[in-house]
């Protein structure tokens, strides 16, 4: 018996004759556009769509935001991005999943409130089952992850929110959004290299660092992608294991001693992991966006830091974006408004812009074009 | 990988099609971003290996902006396809700046997440194979018995008190980290042989810049006899096994490792013919070396003291000066006769119109020869004159270049290599030809100098031609 959506029983019927009483069959066309074998209800909204012919929406672009330590303006970037990507490309939701004391929306003017996570294991319904919240600006969603709760938000919102979520009600969220909620979504991960942090980091479509031309934020930086690193040639160890005792202590001497070393010692001792850690370091691809530049010099910075890990690392730098100090942020972060609202003149919307393009287009920065005119 | 096995183009960022002026701008940018004071550096590289890299720009930066040179380098290019620069991996480079990879940084190792197989969930000192690591690593810093610390803290004492270097030396050259599961650890097998600082063989130390020495050569210093005569390969090791790969006699004469394949004399062959280029013309440019000891290419930055003629220096300097008055050096039957000034000239007691006709027109190229390729060489062919020419043509100098540094006629240079010592002047003379070419092709001297005069004797002994009494 056929369960598939509803056919009109009197459209398009089968020349040949049929005996009274029997359901005609389904039209050709209708069989042609059929699976092989039984239909299957639709499980998902894509396959309800594509079974009623409908295209489904391009997946949501996912840009992740990281930094090697807080405080570096990655959540002041974010927010401000994301009207910039609402105003010029369409709906955006930001997703604050900094467990520690996420600002999101405190820079939103927003409150903090518990939002519920949808079950992994219920049937997903082609809503999702989540509710984005919106303020003031149109085509501009945010979601915090501080009041995310495995439950189904029967937890007391007075009590502390537990700040760990599970990995599963994660991917939920994230292959919630992944369909095509809002075909933007920018995530503002927490400060550090956390493993879940750097999963969601290499699992976006863009892959975000956020730095300061200041010391501190440099050391972390590099600490931050010598995780990385450290994490995919774990990765990669482990899938080329031997069972020889010896490679584990040899797996420590490679993560430990220099990067692009390690990889010429593991090309000497197995080839074949040394190609698949090359082949995975060619694809990672890390944007930096330079916060709080106060000279020109400091746009050098960026330029060195980038030239520094492509040798030392190996790994591709674009230096996409470059947000110029503004010593008036200070007023629209105490009134709790989005920097880029103000009118007061500031050009942070137009550098913002620029590093949306760079970012949509995977292109570099053009250095004379971001230094402002005198 | 990425950075060093680039050609001078990559590392400069530039097209081959640049122009002069396009590769002049693109060297100070990329030299911006290497700058000793830069904040993106520091965490990564010491100040040593940033003044190492640099010098390697610098190199590619003298051999683009020069035309004839590039033309070479362009002809290397596109003779050999792997398109690669002087170096392939990150441990020939530093080998060649004499440097060591900075101390594995065990703290900083990733947090491990919880395994298949139930390993510890954190790298934590109580792992035991990191104890082991870490008590490797201690063995490696602790003094060696002979009483030269091998390492004091994150900055080595700086020994040498010549002033040559601004940020401190060179760290000691110490063994990779051994495998946990040896103790006592062995000397190592990867990287095979590093030869030891000069911080290591004591004061005073003749010291060249931190970077862009050949490979495979210490600086010329005295000690290097005392180093050899403090006993052999097998004394040092016994004597303290965990600094027995810190003593260069000991790493130079060991045998190579079994792990290394004995490269057959073809591929051999294959390698030199592959050469790196002779990025050089011999008569064009400006530029003029000192001395009789190794020359200092002009321009380097930081610019060291050229190695001092030290009391050794000067006594072979002196040795190779013909001192006899009766003896008289046969002439070539090819070259003209020409008047020999007696003495201890710096000329070598050649004719001081032919000394002052080859000036030395710029200086050699720093390139250094790959450890295991001197060992091969040196296993298989023993330090004859076959030896020095394939390390010559491996290098991309010619005959012409050492007569000019060295103010040795080309035509003995020449029967130097072939071994025709019948028409060699008397072994005096050799010994100091093959003391002038070794120092000139940053090989260790004093071995090179006794390996090829044990093969002179023995040949010249075997053919019975009477040459020198023999």
């Amino acid at each position: 018996m056929l369960s598939g959506p509803a056919e009109d029983v009197g459209a398009s019927r089968d020349e040949s004759s049929e005996l009274p009483g029997t359901i005609p069959p389904l039209s050709r066309e209708s069989r042609s556009t059929r699976a092989d074998g039984p239909i299957a209800p639709p499980t998902t909204t894509s396959s309800l769509l594509a079974s009623i012919g409908v295209a489904a929406p391009p997946p949501a672009r996912i840009w992740a935001i990281a930094s090697g330590k807080g405080g570096v303006g990655r959540s002041f970037f974010t927010a401000n991005l994301g009207c910039i990507v609402a105003r010029d490309e369409g709906p955006v939701t930001l997703v604050d999943l900094d467990p520690h004391g996420g600002n999101l929306h405190t820079l939103l003017g927003q409150s903090a409130e518990p939002i519920s996570v949808p079950d992994p294991t219920s049937p997903r319904t082609p809503g999702g089952g989540l509710s984005l919240r919106t303020g003031d600006i149109p085509g501009l969603y945010w979601l915090s992850f501080g009041g995310l709760s495995p439950t189904d938000g029967s937890s007391d919102p007075a009590e502390p929110v537990a700040p760990m979520i599970g990995r599963e009600p994660m991917e939920a969220l994230l292959q919630t959004l992944r369909t095509g909620r809002t075909p933007w979504v920018l995530l503002d991960l927490e400060a550090g290299a956390a493993p879940l942090t750097l999963e969601h980091f290499l699992a976006a479509e863009r892959s975000v660092l956020v730095l300061q031309p200041e010391p501190a934020a440099v050391e972390c930086a590099h600490a931050f992608i010598r995780r990385l690193f450290a994490r995919e040639l774990e990765a990669i160890l482990k899938r080329h294991r031997d069972p020889a005792a010896a490679d584990r202590g040899q797996d420590r001497i490679l993560l430990s001693c220099r990067p692009a070393e390690a990889v010429a010692r593991l090309q000497e001792d197995r080839p074949a992991a040394a190609e698949s850690l090359v082949a995975r370091l060619k694809t990672l691809r890390i944007h930096l966006v330079l916060n709080q530049v106060r000279h020109v010099s400091d746009l050098e910075v960026g330029v060195a830091f980038k030239r520094v890990v492509e040798a030392y690392f190996g790994l591709a730098i674009c230096f996409s974006g470059a947000i110029w100090y503004d010593a008036e942020a200070w007023l629209s972060a105490r009134r709790r408004r989005l920097r880029v609202r103000e009118s007061s003149g500031s050009s942070l919307g137009e550098q913002l812009e620029l590093c949306m393009r760079h970012l949509i287009d995977g292109t570099e920065l053009d250095l004379p074009a971001v230094i402002p005119p005198l | 990988m990425a950075f060093v096995s680039r050609n001078y183009y990559e590392l400069l960022e530039v097209t081959p099609t640049a122009t002069s002026e396009e590769i002049s701008l693109a060297y100070r940018a990329v030299r911006k971003s290497w700058r000793p004071d830069s904040i993106a550096l520091y965490p990564l590289y010491s100040p040593e290996e940033t003044a190492a890299i640099r010098s390697l720009l610098e190199e590619a930066h003298t051999v683009l902006s020069d035309p004839a040179r590039r033309v070479d380098y362009d002809r290397y290019l596109r003779f050999t396809s792997r398109k690669l620069g002087p170096y392939s991996t990150w441990e020939e480079f530093w080998e060649a700046a004499h440097l060591e990879p900075s101390e594995p940084n065990l703290s900083d190792l990733p947090v491990v997440e919880e395994s298949s197989d139930g390993r510890a969930a954190s790298p934590t000192a109580s792992e035991p194979a990191l104890r082991a690591v870490v008590e490797a690593v201690a063995a490696r810093s602790a003094p060696s018995p002979d009483g030269s610390a091998a390492r004091s803290g994150p900055a080595p004492v700086p020994v040498a008190s010549s002033g040559a270097l601004t940020a401190g030396m060179p760290r000691a050259r110490t063994p990779s980290p051994v495998p946990p599961a040896v103790t006592p650890p062995p000397p190592a097998h990867r990287p095979p042989m590093r030869p030891a600082s000069p911080s290591e063989l004591g004061p005073p130390v003749a010291e060249g810049s931190p970077a862009r020495d050949a490979g495979g050569v210490r600086p010329q210093s005295g000690h290097l006899g005392r180093g050899l005569e403090a006993g052999g390969p097998t004394a040092v090791s016994a004597r303290d096994p965990a600094s027995a790969t810190q003593s260069l006699p000991s790493m130079r004469s060991a045998p190579p490792s079994p792990e290394q394949p004995r490269i057959s004399t073809d591929s051999i062959e294959a390698r030199v013919a592959q050469s790196r280029p002779s990025p050089l013309r011999p008569e064009s440019g400006a530029g003029a070396a000192q001395s009789d000891a190794a020359p200092a290419p002009a321009g380097r930055t930081p610019a060291p003291a050229s190695v001092p003629v030290s009391p050794d220096n000067r006594a072979a300097a002196a040795r190779s000066a013909p001192m006899p008055t009766t003896a008289q050096a046969p002439a070539p039957p090819e070259a003209a006769a020409e008047q020999r000034v007696d003495g201890g000239t710096s000329t070598g007691g050649w004719s001081r119109s032919y000394a002052a006709g080859l000036k030395p027109t710029r200086p050699l190229p720093e390139m250094p020869v790959p450890r295991d390729l001197l060992e091969q060489l040196e296993a298989q062919q023993g330090m004859g004159g076959a030896y020095l020419k394939a390390i010559r043509e491996y290098k991309g100098i010619s005959l012409n270049d050492i007569a000019a540094h060295t103010k040795v006629q080309t035509t003995y240079l020449k029967y130097l290599e072939e071994e025709r010592f019948a028409d060699l002047p008397p072994a005096v003379y050799v010994e100091g030809f093959v003391n002038q070419v070794a120092r000139l092709l940053k090989l260790e001297v004093k071995r090179t100098v006794s390996g090829y005069m044990r093969r002179y004797y023995e040949i010249v002994s075997a053919s019975g031609n009477g040459l020198d009494g023999f």
